[in-house]
Order: structure tokens, then sequence, then C-alpha cells
């Protein structure tokens, strides 16, 4: 009698007649492997669905003969034979999953965005406490100083890596100093209650995290926080080589940040009011630039008009105590640049 | 210009995985411990270690550049928070020497050629904010050679394979 032969090599017969003895349906209960198989006492571990191998591999006990499963016991859910020692399933891929999303959520806050609390009052009224904002990473600037992880909104640095600052500290203490490369001045909204770079100096730009871009949380307060152009009393200064319309007081001593300086107000000739002061003399080498030039603060009343690409163009100072508006205007390197007798409010763009 | 800077820090951004990263060292700061023939050592740094903490007093440390925060610089720690340290300021010109106590939060960090490093004798205390990892691996460029060429066999031997079986 001819024998005929599968693709597989095996007797067609021999197929027939094995398929013919396969359950049509698994049995639950418990199964114990058999021992006819080839030594191996665990199931196969990339078939969980022992659907079609579990009678090859697995013989069913009878609830009669269920003492003689050994460790290896298993039960039928489902038409899945899962090992019933040890832990179950669910809870298996739950920590699976959460490692998998752990991963993936610590590589994005790393790397391109993250949400963050806001603790502390330092930023009211622009982020308040229980606020949690959006931190994009792209464009790096701001956040997270030395010690403290209270959002601070930093300001303040120019393309060109020189930038000067000037400071409120305690009574009256103006003063000035020169940002050194890489770093950056931050400060909080609330500069009543704010632990900034007025106490810790400069901060390296390589510690801020990222930038505060959106607010999530409170529903009502869900929007964009827009980058501000600086209005506190205590804006940028500028300093100058040349001022005009100006009168000088008396000399003084002063201690600022940077150490001892003698100094003189100066005050508009029209109206008296202090619109900064100057440098006689500094008693730190390496503040000895400063010798010689002005500080005009921002805010006392002029208008400054910036071209981009430069720090400062031209200032014009108005005199808004008197009649008439005398002024003249310099651009940095002294030389005269617009004479004008028109009162003339300038635009005052921020060059950041 | 612009697309090979663009793609340069894409590079960069990309090769800053948050376990584990390789840097190139290609300056002289570090001699004798890493060599500069060549473009210098790789070096292979881990990111957990300074998150946890785990940073001891003469570790060789990957730090943003205080003067720069795109670059990365590798270092040595001298000293950690509240220690006083003693440094030559320039050793080549002169004997002088200045003690400094390491305030809270920073790190004072030297390269092993003094004469030839900017480290911290130059912008002072680092705050500990911004070490990136700890290098824990050198590759030495025997190394380095070895497993190039080992690539490079390789592939050649699966071309030519390849190439003999007609598939």
């Amino acid at each position: 009698m001819p024998i005929d032969v599968n693709s597989n090599g095996e007797d067609v017969a021999e197929v027939n007649s094995r398929e013919a003895k396969r359950p049509t349906t698994i049995q639950t209960g418990a199964y114990k492997p058999r021992a006819t198989d080839a030594g191996v006492g665990k199931p196969p571990k990339h078939e969980r669905k022992l659907t079609s191998t579990v009678w090859e591999h697995y013989e069913f006990l009878p609830p009669d003969k269920e003492a003689e499963a050994n460790e290896f016991k298993f039960e039928v859910i489902n038409t899945e034979v899962r090992n019933c020692m040890g832990s179950t399933s669910p809870f298996w891929n739950a920590i699976k999953a959460s490692f998998t999303v752990g991963l993936i959520s610590l590589t994005i806050s790393d790397r391109y965005a993250s949400i963050s609390h806001v603790d502390g009052h330092s930023m009211s009224p622009t982020l308040n406490p229980s606020h949690k904002t959006f931190i994009g990473r792209l464009g790096v600037y701001v956040l997270h100083p030395i010690l403290f992880s209270s959002a601070v909104v930093g300001y303040g640095f120019s393309c060109g890596s020189v930038d000067w600052a000037s400071s409120l500290r305690l009574s009256h203490q103006h003063d000035t100093l020169k940002i050194r490369e890489g770093h950056c001045w931050v400060e909080g909204d609330n500069s009543a209650s704010s632990l900034d770079s007025r106490s810790f100096g400069p901060v390296p730009l390589g510690l801020a995290h990222g930038r505060v871009t959106h607010i999530v949380w409170p529903p009502h307060r869900i929007g964009r926080v827009e980058r501000m152009s600086f209005h506190c009393r205590h804006g940028r200064a500028y300093l100058f080589d040349n001022v005009v319309n100006i009168t000088v007081g008396e000399k003084e001593e002063r201690l600022m940040m940077t150490g001892m300086h003698t100094v003189v107000d100066i005050f508009c000739v029209g109206c008296g009011a202090s619109v900064g002061w100057k440098y006689e003399a500094a008693h730190e080498k390496s503040q000895k630039y400063k010798e010689g030039k002005f500080i005009l603060e921002r805010t006392t009343g002029y208008a400054i008009s910036s071209v981009r690409g430069h720090i400062l163009m031209a200032i014009i100072h108005i005199v808004l105590c008197g009649e008439g508006v005398r002024y003249k205007v310099y651009g940095p390197n002294g030389r005269e640049y617009v004479n004008s007798q028109e009162a003339q409010l300038g635009s005052d763009t921020d060059e950041g | 210009m612009r697309n090979f800077k663009l793609w340069q820090s894409i590079v960069q951004e990309v090769s800053n995985a948050p376990m584990a990263f390789v840097k190139l060292c290609p300056g002289p700061s570090m001699l004798p411990t890493m060599n500069t023939s060549g473009s210098g050592d790789l070096v292979l740094a881990d990111r957990l270690s300074p998150l946890l903490g785990r940073i001891v007093r003469g570790d060789i440390v990957v730090v943003r550049s205080p003067e720069n925060p795109r670059k990365l610089i590798t270092k040595r720690i001298i000293a950690m928070e509240n220690d006083s340290i003693t440094f030559l300021v320039d050793p080549q010109n002169s004997d002088k020497s200045e003690s400094v106590v390491v305030p809270k939060g920073h790190v004072w960090i030297q390269g092993d050629n003094i004469y030839a490093s900017r480290d911290s004798r130059d912008f002072g205390p680092v705050p500990y904010g911004l070490i990136y990892g700890k290098v824990f691996w050198r590759v030495s460029r025997q190394t380095l050679c070895c497993i190039f060429l080992w690539i490079h066999d390789t592939a050649f031997l699966l071309i030519v394979q390849s190439c003999q079986n007609p598939d």
C-alpha cells in the first residue's frame, strides 16, 4: 500500500489519526506535563496560547487525581494556560506597562517638554502657587536656579553676551554690574518676596532647565505665559560715555554689590529729578572700566529708541517739568545724532 | 553652513540620552589621564550619578561650561561644597597660590593638566546642577582601532560572501 507523505515528511495517515484524537475544546481544570515529553516541565515560553499544543504536552488531570500535580500545575482560563505559581499576569502586565510609560515620559520630559509645579509667591501675579506650568525645552532659557526649584522668570541677556543689570538692593543701594558671558540675571515678578539673582548673583545659563510656555492648571488660568519686557521699578540701566542736560551732585562713597565706588548723583537740569549717577572712581580693579561713565536708569522718564543690532542707538531725555523740551541726541560714540526741538516720544523697544 | 549647524545640534540633542552617553575629549586639559592624539579619547559617561548624588572628590565629570551653556567640558572634581581648597593661580609663570572655600551647592573642578586647562581657577566654583554626567569608562585608542578594524573586516567579509553567493 503506498504510503502518502505530506510536505513535512510525515505519514498522512498518522497525521490524520492524530488530528482525530485532538479534543476540540480545551478542558478547564488542572493540567500536568506529560511524562513522555522530552524532559521539559515548563510550558514553552513563546506560546501562551497553548490551544493546540496543550493536549500534546500536557495531560488533563481529572479532579480526583489533582493531588498528583506538582508545582507545574496549570489552569486553563479562556483557552490560555497560565502558571498558577507566582504573580498573576495582570499585575505583571501593569508593571511592565508602567515601566515603559515611565521610561518614555522620562525621555520626553528630559528633552522636549515637561510639566512643573509652582511653589511660593515669588512669581505673583504671573504664576501663583498651585499652578502647573508647561515647560518647553527647545528654547533653553529660564528656570531652576542653583538651590531652589521655585519657578523664577529669567530675563535680560542680550545676544552679545554683555549686559548690564541695575538692581535695587535693600535700601536704595543701586548698583550696576556686568553680567559674565554665559550667565543670566533672574528675578521673580514679585520682587518683594523673591529670592533671586539679587541675592545669589548671576546664574549660569546651563542651569536653565526650560522655558515656561503655558499654564495648564487650574482650568480658568489655562493659557500662554507671555514673555514680558521688564517693567519693574528697577529696570535696566545703561552705561554711557556722554550725557547732556544734567547737573551733578556731591561726591560720595557708596558701597555697591561690586565693591566700593565714588559716585556723584546726576539730576535733570529742568526738573531736578534724579536720573542716575556717574562713577568717579572705582576701588576694585575689575570695576575700573566704569570710571568716568554715567548710569542712566530707564524708569526716570526718558525714552530710548533702539535699532536692531545695536544695544542702544540714541537717547532722548524728555523734560517733563517745564515748557519746551530741550534735548540733544547722542550716539553711543559721542557724536551728535539728531537735533530737534520737538517733544517727541520715541518708541521704547526692547532689544531682547 | 546653516544646515550643518542644524544637523550638529540635532545630533548633539539625540546623542544626549538620559542614561549614558559618549563624549569625545579632544583638548589637552586632562593630560596625561586622557590622550589627545588624533581627535582625542572617547569616554562613556552616565547621567544618573549626578542626579543620585553619587559624585565624590576625584571623579572625572562632564560639566556644562558656565561660560558657554552649549559646551560640555570634562574635568576632575577636586573639592565639594564647604571644602577649602588651595590652588596655584598660574603655575607656569608664578608660584602664587590662593585659598578659597567652596560655597554650598558648588563644586571645584580642575583639569589634570593645570598648565593648559580652563577650569574653576578661571571661572570660580561651579554649581552642582551644571554637572551633566560622570565618566566611568574610557575607550582607549587601541580598543577603538580594534573595534573599527573588526567592523571593517566583518563588513568586508559579508560583502564578499554576498557577492559570491548569487542570492
